[in-house]
């Protein structure tokens, strides 16, 4: 895999577990002693945001702030950001997850799952 | 919606493992996923840990994380006999685990309404310790799906 795919994809894995953390529904089940977890998560996030490259970064925060997110699984060759059937001549290709790459149509960064 | 996601692959009824990290990747084994995705997975259950033990206290323990690497919501329910050390809130070893895990976005929200059914299904199951003696898989979801359901 890719290692900057893998570091984008600990830090989506991060911003999800914050917006659960920040989320009323989370809160209320109350699975975590910790006062201020949302603190420690923010804190992991710096940490995993810093392996970046400066121009990845600042792409995949542009793309968190306009969809919520800045990377997404491909599911069934069905990019699930955007929802639209990526090309065959991408989901046929044999070397998925082996490069950085986004979805031609929304530009997300993409995580192939199969 | 519990019953969908409860299946008899997804049940270890004799889990080996004795320690936090081997526990957690012991129970996700049953998800066969490729070595690669679970090593993602794995992580991301291990950082969600690191802010704070999902060891709820009382034997059980409620590990969970969003991965992007994952395309649907799974569970996977683990007992232990001889318990594990968790970290758990009161310190006491974990007997009975459930391990939930779901992509960032997931329709209907099912991974958030899930694990308020498994915090309240554990709430229930800490009065007596009749999950220890369940010896079939179906038996073991037939009796959660029981708690569940019970008032």
């Amino acid at each position: 895999m890719d290692p900057i795919l893998e570091i984008l994809i600990a830090l989506g894995d991060i911003d999800a577990m914050i917006r659960d953390a920040e989320s009323p529904e989370y809160k209320e089940l109350g699975l975590t002693e910790d006062e201020d977890p949302i603190e420690k998560l923010k804190k992991l996030r710096e940490e995993c945001a810093s392996k970046l490259p400066p121009n990845i970064l600042k792409r995949y925060e542009k793309l968190k702030k306009k969809y919520g997110r800045g990377i997404a699984p491909v599911v069934g060759g069905i990019c699930t950001n955007c929802f639209i059937h990526l090309p065959t001549s991408l989901v046929t290709r044999p070397d998925k997850n082996k490069k950085l790459e986004t979805c031609p149509n929304c530009g997300i960064y993409v995580y192939w799952t199969k | 919606m519990l019953e969908q996601l409860l299946k008899e692959e997804r049940v270890i009824l004799d889990l080996k493992s004795k320690d936090k990290e081997s526990v957690l990747e012991e129970l996700l084994e049953p998800l066969n996923l490729p070595e690669e995705r679970k090593k993602l997975v794995l992580e991301a259950l291990k950082k969600r840990e690191s802010i704070g033990s999902t060891g709820i206290g009382k034997g059980i323990a409620i590990p969970h994380t969003r991965s992007v690497v994952l395309d649907d919501v799974y569970l996977v329910v683990g007992r232990s006999k001889e318990g594990v050390d968790f970290q758990a809130l009161d310190g006491k070893p974990v007997h009975l685990f459930f391990l939930l895990c779901a992509p960032p976005q997931d329709p209907g929200t099912r991974y958030l309404i899930t694990l308020g059914m498994i915090a309240n299904i554990a709430r229930k199951i800490i009065k007596s310790d009749e999950y220890m003696k369940i010896q079939d898989k179906r038996e073991f979801i037939d009796y959660l799906l029981r708690m569940e359901k019970e008032e």
